[in-house]
């Protein structure tokens, strides 16, 4: 389809404006990466917008010092992509079933599970329920608390109900099974939701560090963004009586951190890998052509 | 009466029978969330004790309705609510109109543009990754007096006189913390809108440009009804978060003596009254399930009211 | 003022002599034996040492509700106190919300073996997660001699009478030799710290009154407008958060308080009083008002966050403030880094009537209760705990965990004096060799030496007299010796312990329903939303009634009471 010149202008203006957009919301993340590769002490004094003043890579040495890093990633990575599959996977068929308009518990299972968004026992009772389960300190407990989330079923229910029904009824006119429908019919045509949903589910498993603290602290169970709060909370012990050597060091040493440029350091760490996930997914946020589904 | 009863329940039976494998696959799910969200509710009891966790639940001294009558006699108790009301509206419809905004605009970006858009996307979703200490220090630093990008732009193009305190005016606090929301979340927010576009069928924009409708007619009669049922739903949803306005920007931003009277939300106030004394898990549970009714409340309105308006319902 | 300065030249004769009678002294054959370096009278800090033997191997948990990093295992001192005890330390440190952590730790019961009680120390008292100590004690000669003068304080906290927790911070060691001052660690409390060039351009001056302090600012402020091309900050309040003792507590010294927080107490009749309502707030803040009038108080001092504060200390144009030097020392740091010696602070003892006050400058403070660690309910084997923390007393153990390794982290010099090379220093100054290398780790979370070992020895490298005067920047050796200072520790004269623990620390041991903690929340909101609004005011007088009007109606006196009760409790226990 041609453009006319009407087009061309919006386009320029849209561009324009997308433009405005794209340095607003580039800067936080550029800032944080200048913040992490410049001297600790030197980024105290502030001012810094667009370059490093003082290059330094001592505040990702801070970080990949000892191994604990690299096991972390592994249990957050292992964590994410099991959690995604099985979460996108459950939400979908649970939003299936409830998209049935004249499913005969359908109201009463979307209350039942719309409320499990809106209250919160607290997390004493939560820590007797995984320990009652035999999940504490077990690899399970990232896993099995996640393995639905009812606002994305909702989502998801909302997207089927917006597709021409037909689709789905032809299907049950053939005798397919619900979970045949599901796997041939629904999951291709839902993938540009199920695909936000994927990131949805992946960013919030990836950078979840408090069921780490209360539920999972053991060492071999840690998990990246644990490490880095780890790694943190260390920095910050102003305050507290420190060794008077601290005191001494901090004065004369030519390396030192900061909460601020460790944090900067490791968001840079923690954020690239999930990061680059989004413009994979990106590929699914096309339209589907329905008519090649029905083959 | 009684045969319409039985006709009824003969009916519920049929339909039953008839969506066999639709239960068997729910049933599973009625045990997960009654499990994972439900069992722990016995929680709940904390608001009427004066909870120790050094005791069991039997060796609890009950105390009643005390900790709401503190909620509610606390003479903060109606600012703090006035400030998450406030902020928690600000946020909703300022956040909702970006995003959707947003996602009108960067669906515009095709053919040649296309590149571009992914682009664009992938980079709006960016400041979602950083933490609200590393977004809120950068906020502080656009809005200060000393060395504020904003404050020295508003001179350089003599839109003001002298130097705005931004950080002490209690008549901005509020939008300060809608636009931080919406520099963090905008472009996290409009993917879901982006996915629902995807399901409207491409036939209705042809149709639509013969009908003579423009670029702006087209995303207003086309793209916008495409995807109302998603935005009404994530209105609802949200609508029953009313009372969680946000804690750690209104926290890190909001704790100079001369905003604290509009920054507390009710989190913030129930976290400080709280801490460190008995009755702190209680009062939290209390303010919680305050909280919860709230929810409820405005979930019902919110979807009786877009049933009233023959849109799509939660429930 | 002439007394004191002839007080502190004293000192510092005292001290030169000191440092040339430890050079005069005989070399130590072996400094591990223990010979001290300087022959001292009776005194003996010298510990006990069990046969050798090779214990079995035991893991303990630990949990500490404070910030910290665990060593790896591979850490030398770690492996080293390993050989000699037989013990690792899992440590777990606190990472998220106290409340929550401890609160689930306390429900559930899932203690670990050791607990480094923290700020959680009342949390974990009330709720019986340690076990009591009184019976293990005497029978750990290392561990009996350190708390054997304290068991009282010890016990004073708790309310049954017993001893849960163990201070690990206080217990210092002195050889009475006439040189133990100098090796307390620099003064790094409260005051109003005030830059070295304003008071080197008046003419080495030292300001006592509060109004003479103002006037200084202000008159070098007239002549330094700018300081290296960015406006002059005369003074700064920082008031974000908790920090907002920068704001409120200077009121409390200048009537010559110890820093309790929020409240004088009487040093004869031990009567409490809050003072934020009283006359002597009322004048500082009027002095504020007035000056902030003048323009030498920045409105944007209000809104500025901690990282912004810092970023205005560390380009050298602020003054002066009132806070505590660890709170802005990052900022100063940078001064120190970049040279601008002339620009980092030194304390002042500021007053209405001109006598000059040691504010926090507390000798001794000695074991104040609570402030430590015990041993939970729930430990696997409380007799090798306590051999274990028995062990780390031991001078051999202590020096491997503060000095390191002889002759690799530490030399001994030809008079028996531990020294290190500028390669030893600059490794301590690296956090990461620190933590692969250094024992501070452990000792930081257990019972541990203060003051001074048997062979007269600084128990750490940081109060080592010889390795901080190395460590003086020429400006800073000119600039005290101007007044006849050692170091800027002398600005504050120093006073002895008044004997109960400083106000704002008994609140963290108090019963979680006690009635004190609700009101002092108010009271806190209160000053916190009124106060930057009175200093800003148009109309002072207006203001401060107004504030004063909302005091009245919060019922503070009975917060007074408790606290009077709180402190008599304390001191009749000992």
């Amino acid at each position: 389809m041609r453009k006319s010149l009407g087009d061309k202008i919006i386009d320029g203006i849209i561009v324009f404006f997308m433009c405005l957009i794209v340095i607003a919301m580039i800067y936080p993340m550029w800032n944080t990466l200048i913040v992490s590769f410049n001297d600790a002490r030197d980024s105290i004094k502030g001012g810094l917008y667009l370059w490093p003043r003082k290059w330094s890579l001592f505040n990702y040495q801070s970080i990949f010092k000892t191994d604990k890093i690299f096991k972390a990633f592994l249990i957050s990575v292992s964590r994410t992509v099991l959690t995604t599959i099985l979460n996108v996977f459950f939400s979908g068929l649970l939003a299936y079933v409830l998209s049935h308009k004249d499913f005969v518990f359908r109201r009463f299972l979307t209350v039942f599970m719309v409320m499990t968004m809106y209250i919160n026992a607290g997390l004493i009772p939560q820590y007797f329920l995984y320990r009652s389960l035999g999940l504490i300190n077990t690899f399970w407990v990232y896993i099995l608390p996640s393995l639905v989330g009812a606002f994305n079923v909702i989502v998801i229910r909302t997207y089927i109900n917006s597709l021409p029904a037909s689709l789905v009824e032809s299907a049950k006119i053939d005798g397919a099974s619900e979970m045949r429908i599901y796997f041939s019919i629904i999951i291709p045509l839902c993938l540009p939701v199920l695909a936000t949903v994927a990131l949805w589910v992946a960013v919030g498993a990836w950078n979840s560090w408090f069921d780490s603290f209360i539920f999972a602290p053991k060492q071999e169970l840690s998990t990246l963004q644990y490490e880095m709060m780890k790694i943190i909370a260390s920095s910050m012990q102003t305050g507290v009586r420190q060794p008077d050597y601290i005191a001494e060091a901090s004065q004369q040493s030519r390396n030192m951190v900061t909460p601020n440029s460790l944090r900067a350091a490791m968001t840079m760490v923690a954020t690239v890998p999930i990061l680059i996930v989004y413009p994979f997914l990106q590929k699914y946020f096309v339209t589907v052509n329905i008519g090649s589904v029905k083959e | 009466m009684s045969t319409r009863n039985l006709s009824s329940k003969n009916e519920f039976i049929r339909q039953v029978r008839k969506q066999k494998g639709l239960i068997i696959i729910a049933a599973p799910f009625f045990i997960y969330f009654f499990i994972f969200s439900y069992l722990p509710l016995w929680g709940l009891t904390m608001a009427f004790q004066n909870y120790k966790p050094q005791f069991s639940f039997f060796e609890q001294e009950w105390v009643g309705l005390r900790h709401f009558k503190n909620l509610f006699t606390d003479p903060d108790f109606y600012r703090v609510m006035r400030n998450t009301l406030g902020m928690s509206i600000i946020n909703l419809a300022l956040g909702f109109i970006t995003a959707i905004g947003f996602a009108l605009l960067i669906n515009e970006l095709t053919g040649k543009l296309y590149g571009f858009k992914r682009v664009v996307q992938t980079i709006s979703y960016m400041p979602h990754f950083l933490s609200w200490i590393i977004v809120c220090g950068l906020v502080s630093n656009v809005l200060a007096m000393d060395d504020g990008i904003l404050n020295e732009l508003l001179l350089a193009f003599g839109l003001i006189k002298e130097k705005i305190h931004f950080m002490g005016r209690p008549d901005l606090f509020w939008w300060i913390v809608g636009f931080t929301n919406v520099w963090k979340s905008m472009g996290w927010n409009s993917i879901i809108y982006l996915a629902a576009i995807t399901s409207i069928d491409p036939a209705l924009y042809e149709a639509a440009a013969i009908d003579g409708y423009g670029r702006f007619g087209r995303m207003w009669h086309v793209t916008l009804p495409g995807i109302k049922s998603t935005i009404i739903i994530l209105l609802i949803l949200n609508a029953g978060w009313i009372l969680n306005a946000g804690f750690e920007i209104q926290y890190i931003l909001g704790t100079n003596g001369m905003v604290l009277d509009v920054s507390e939300t009710i989190d913030i106030f129930v976290l400080k009254r709280g801490f460190g004394r008995t009755g702190g898990f209680a009062f939290g549970t209390a303010a919680g399930m305050f909280k919860s009714v709230v929810s409820a409340v405005v979930l019902i309105l919110c979807n009786k009211i877009a049933g009233w308006l023959e849109e799509e319902k939660l429930v | 003022m002439k007394k004191a300065k002839i007080l502190a030249l004293l000192m510092a004769v005292a001290m030169i002599v000191a440092v040339l009678a430890a050079c005069a002294a005989p070399p130590a054959t072996d400094s591990s034996s223990g010979t001290p370096a300087t022959p001292t009278p009776k005194q003996d800090t010298q510990t006990t040492e069990p046969a050798d033997k090779k214990p079995e191997p035991i893991t303990f948990t630990m949990f500490v509700a404070g910030p910290g990093e665990a060593p790896p295992a591979s850490n030398k001192i770690v492996q080293k106190i390993k050989e000699i005890t037989g013990v690792t330390i899992d440590f777990e440190f606190l990472v998220g919300d106290m409340e929550q952590k401890v609160g689930i730790m306390i429900a559930s019961g899932d203690y670990p073996d050791f607990i480094g009680a923290g700020q959680a120390r009342g949390r974990f008292l009330n709720a019986g997660s340690f076990a009591a100590l009184d019976d293990y004690l005497p029978k750990y000669p290392n561990l009996w001699k350190h708390y054997e003068p304290y068991l009282d304080t010890l016990r004073s906290i708790s309310a049954d009478n017993k001893i849960y927790i163990l201070d690990i911070w206080g217990r210092q060691y002195w050889l009475n030799d006439g040189q133990d001052d100098f090796y307390e660690g620099d003064y790094n409390g409260p005051a109003f710290w005030i830059q070295k060039d304003v008071l080197a351009w008046d003419g080495y001056s030292h300001p006592v009154k509060l109004d003479d302090f103002f006037d200084l600012l202000e008159r070098y402020y007239k002549e330094h407008p700018t300081i290296d091309g960015q406006p002059t900050l005369p003074f700064e309040i920082h008031s974000q958060d908790w920090r907002s003792f920068c704001l409120k507590n200077a009121p409390q010294h200048l009537i010559g308080g110890r820093n309790e927080g929020d409240v004088v107490v009487h040093p004869d009749t031990l009567k409490v009083e809050i003072y934020q309502n009283k006359w002597y707030a009322r004048d500082y803040y009027k002095k504020l008002n007035e000056v902030f009038k003048k323009g030498m108080i920045h409105p944007e001092t209000f809104t500025r966050n901690y990282d912004q504060y810092l970023s205005v200390i560390s380009t050298g144009r602020v003054l002066a403030m009132f806070d505590q030097q660890w709170n802005f020392q990052d900022g100063e740091s940078v001064l120190v880094a970049e040279g601008k010696i002339n620009r980092t602070y030194v304390p002042l003892g500021l007053s209405y009537d001109g006598t000059k006050y040691a504010y926090n400058r507390v000798r001794n403070e000695g074991i104040i209760g609570g402030n430590g660690m015990g041993i939970s309910v729930k430990c696997k084997n409380i007799e090798r705990a306590m051999e274990f923390m028995d062990a780390l007393l031991r001078e051999d153990v202590h020096r491997l965990m503060y000095w390191g390794i002889e002759g690799e982290d530490y030399y001994v010099d030809a008079n028996g004096r531990y020294r290190r090379t500028p390669e030893q220093k600059a490794n301590f100054d690296n956090p990461d060799w620190r933590l692969a290398n250094a024992g501070a780790v452990i000792g930081d979370q257990f019972p541990k030496l203060e003051g001074r070992y048997s062979n007269g020895n600084a128990c750490s490298p940081g109060n080592q007299p010889e390795e901080r005067l190395e460590n003086q920047f020429p400006y800073d050796k000119e600039f005290y010796q101007k007044y006849g200072f050692y170091s800027k520790s002398d600005f504050l004269p120093l006073i002895d312990h008044p004997g109960y623990p400083e106000v704002w620390s008994i609140f963290s041991t108090m019963e979680e329903d006690n009635i004190a903690k609700p009101i002092f929340d108010q009271i806190t909101d209160l000053q916190n939303r009124y106060l930057p609004g009175v200093i800003m005011a148009d109309d002072f007088d207006a203001a401060w009634e107004e504030y004063v009007k909302r005091y009245d109606s919060i019922d503070y006196p009975a917060l007074e009471r408790e606290i009077e009760r709180q402190i008599q409790m304390r001191l009749k226990k000992k």
